[in-house]
């Protein structure tokens, strides 16, 4: 083995190529065959009549055609559309106001972290679980409360209502992620150069200046990229919510894209035959959405970066 | 206002009333969102442990009895000894198996230059951007053919090599910004072969990236629903998760049981997050952090 070949980095040189090849034959060839091959694979089955039983039948854009008409789909994307209206408009901004709050406390920041974060480590499925307690119209959490406090003509049937229903299987996943946004931007405040923010002290300005001349701007990439996550988050709806909560009713307005993809693959639960084609094609639809929408949002925060 | 009133307000007094009073203000709004996440689950603590007619009647009150046994019961009725040694065997597996895999791809891409190296880690990358569904109905019908479908190992062996991407991007950078090479090149020059480098030096040397990682995916692993669903012909390979959404449904009117259940379930992720906060939150919020 030659122990200094040329190179940028001087002791690069003991890896043959042989060695290299061995050390990524497992790692990539079980990610080309078990991730690459099946995610590519699912663009021709998106193009195909399929059961899951017996040969494809190859159909063209059928799939895609039959989406447009498809009133689930439209409930789905609708419900995703206020799942990112939720999320962009309560959990980010409530996760930056407590992480700049917790930013300004000296004692206790991590006991506050702790129970913030907590439901984002809980799996959706046992949240769901939590939920259906909270949402109960009888004796749940939610209408115990509001009846207690005098309010009974709010103790609504959430889960039951098609009117709230669609709202009601959104708002526990917006809930559930607002602790992941304020450790992102709790990372991103401490991050700030303490210089500059003293410097403002000195010169006079005062808390509420410093957080809306300096640590806001400062933080905008923090929150483009706090977006972006959510977006990515938030079309598809999620799976366990409406599962759990609702099975997509009453008279299917709360769908999301992932509770509609899960029915068609698996319809034991669902109910009616597995329509593999069409679901890859619903996938494609949801890639597609999460895509375009992450891509505006990129593209403005280098139109602001370059302003 | 009087002048009495002005001069309180210029008074050190005052700012000092003022920033108390912030203070307070501060911790009470964090407390509120705190309560707001704890009072729930405690709420559906104590439900375990009443009986369903307590739970109607007075929703908030701690248990006449403590039903302490109604926890048993769960554990027995609801298959969760099963459920639980599921998640055990497939969190453990594939947070192992995954950082095995991830290991051994990282190290070359921060350590040697080879042909394609670019390319193959811009590939990599990319794909990490594919949502985990695309590659779903290919993959049940790919199992199928070769007959391994509804496996544990199978499922294992999937589900770690989704996470390749995003460890081996988190490992890689470790490897590159915090291992001196000068290690390496000592060991080299005494006659250290590339496999004993890595196993004696790279890999003990990434022990910090590598616990923040399994800890991450060892929850990510326990809590995932939709891959492990899919994946199993029966419930014979579900997870806590995946049981529990399926159980939810047959249970649906014995609500201390389901609320027992869900306690038992919550435990050990807890527990975990209790002893690897850090880990935890580092783990989830690394990518984001980098990218900005």
């Amino acid at each position: 083995m030659s122990g200094m070949r040329k190179s940028r980095h001087h002791v690069s040189g003991y890896g043959s190529s042989l060695a290299i090849f061995l050390f990524l034959l497992l790692p990539l060839g079980g990610y080309a065959l078990l991730n690459v091959y099946p995610s590519l694979l699912s663009i021709y089955y998106s193009l195909n009549k399929y059961s899951g039983l017996g040969q494809l039948e190859f159909v063209g854009l059928q799939n895609f055609a039959s989406m447009v008409g498809d009133p689930r789909v439209h409930t789905a994307v609708i419900n995703g559309f206020r799942n990112m209206f939720l999320v962009l408009v309560i959990q980010v901004p409530l996760g930056f106001i407590l992480a700049f709050l917790l930013s300004r406390v000296t004692r206790g920041a991590k006991v506050f972290v702790f129970f913030f974060f907590l439901p984002v480590v809980v799996s959706e499925a046992l949240l769901a679980l939590l939920w259906r307690f909270i949402y109960n119209s009888e004796w749940g959490i939610l209408n115990s409360f509001l009846r207690a406090a005098g309010l009974d003509f709010l103790a609504l049937k959430w889960l039951s209502n098609p009117k709230l229903a669609p709202w009601a299987v959104l708002v526990p996943g917006v809930w559930q992620w607002v602790g992941f946004n304020v450790v992102l931007f709790l990372a991103a405040i401490e991050g700030l150069p303490q210089e500059v923010l003293e410097a403002a002290g000195i010169d006079g300005a005062n808390g509420w200046q410093q957080l809306i001349y300096i640590t806001l701007p400062m933080l905008r990439g923090m929150y483009v990229m706090a977006t972006i996550l959510a977006i990515n988050g938030s079309v598809g709806g999620g799976l366990a919510y409406p599962l759990m909560l609702t099975q997509g009713g009453p008279f299917q307005v709360s769908y999301t894209l992932s509770y509609y993809i899960y029915g068609l693959i698996a319809p034991r639960w669902g109910g009616g035959v597995a329509r593999w084609g069409y679901a890859a094609a619903v996938v494609l639809l949801n890639f597609a959405l999460v895509s375009v929408l992450s891509g505006v949002t990129w593209r403005f925060r280098r139109g602001l970066a370059s302003e | 206002m009087t002048a009495q009133a002005k001069r309180w307000f210029r008074s050190r007094d005052a700012s000092l009333f003022w920033s108390q009073a912030t203070r307070t203000l501060i911790y009470v709004l964090l407390s509120a969102w705190a309560l707001i996440n704890l009072f729930p689950i405690v709420w559906v603590a104590l439900a375990g442990l009443k009986t369903d007619v307590e739970i109607f009647q007075k929703p908030f009150a701690l248990p006449e009895r403590w039903l302490f046994e109604n926890y048993g019961t769960a554990y027995e009725v609801a298959h969760i000894r099963q459920y639980l040694g599921n998640s055990a065997v497939f969190s453990l597996g594939a947070t192992a198996l995954g950082l095995a895999l991830a290991t051994l791809c990282a190290f070359p891409f921060a350590r040697f230059n080879f042909r394609f190296k670019g390319v193959l880690w811009g590939f990599l990358m990319a794909m990490f951007l594919l949502p985990q569904s695309m590659r779903t109905i290919p993959l049940i019908v790919f199992l199928m053919r070769i007959g391994l479908y509804g496996t544990m190992s199978a499922i294992i062996a999937a589900y770690a090599t989704g996470g390749i991407p995003f460890s081996a991007f988190f490992l890689r950078a470790f490897m590159e910004s915090t291992i001196p090479r000068e290690l390496e090149e000592a060991a080299v020059i005494d006659g250290a072969n590339v496999w004993q480098v890595f196993s004696r030096i790279i890999v003990p040397l990434s022990m910090p990236a590598l616990a923040t990682l399994g800890i991450f995916n060892f929850l990510t692993a326990w809590n995932e629903l939709f891959f492990v669903v899919l994946m199993s012909r029966d419930d014979r390979t579900f997870t806590m998760s995946a049981g529990i959404a399926n159980l939810s449904a047959k249970m649906m009117t014995q609500h201390s049981l389901v609320a027992s259940a869900f306690i038992i379930s919550f435990l050990p992720v807890l527990v975990v997050f209790i002893l690897g906060q850090r880990q935890v939150v580092k783990g989830m919020t690394a990518g984001a952090v980098k990218g900005t």
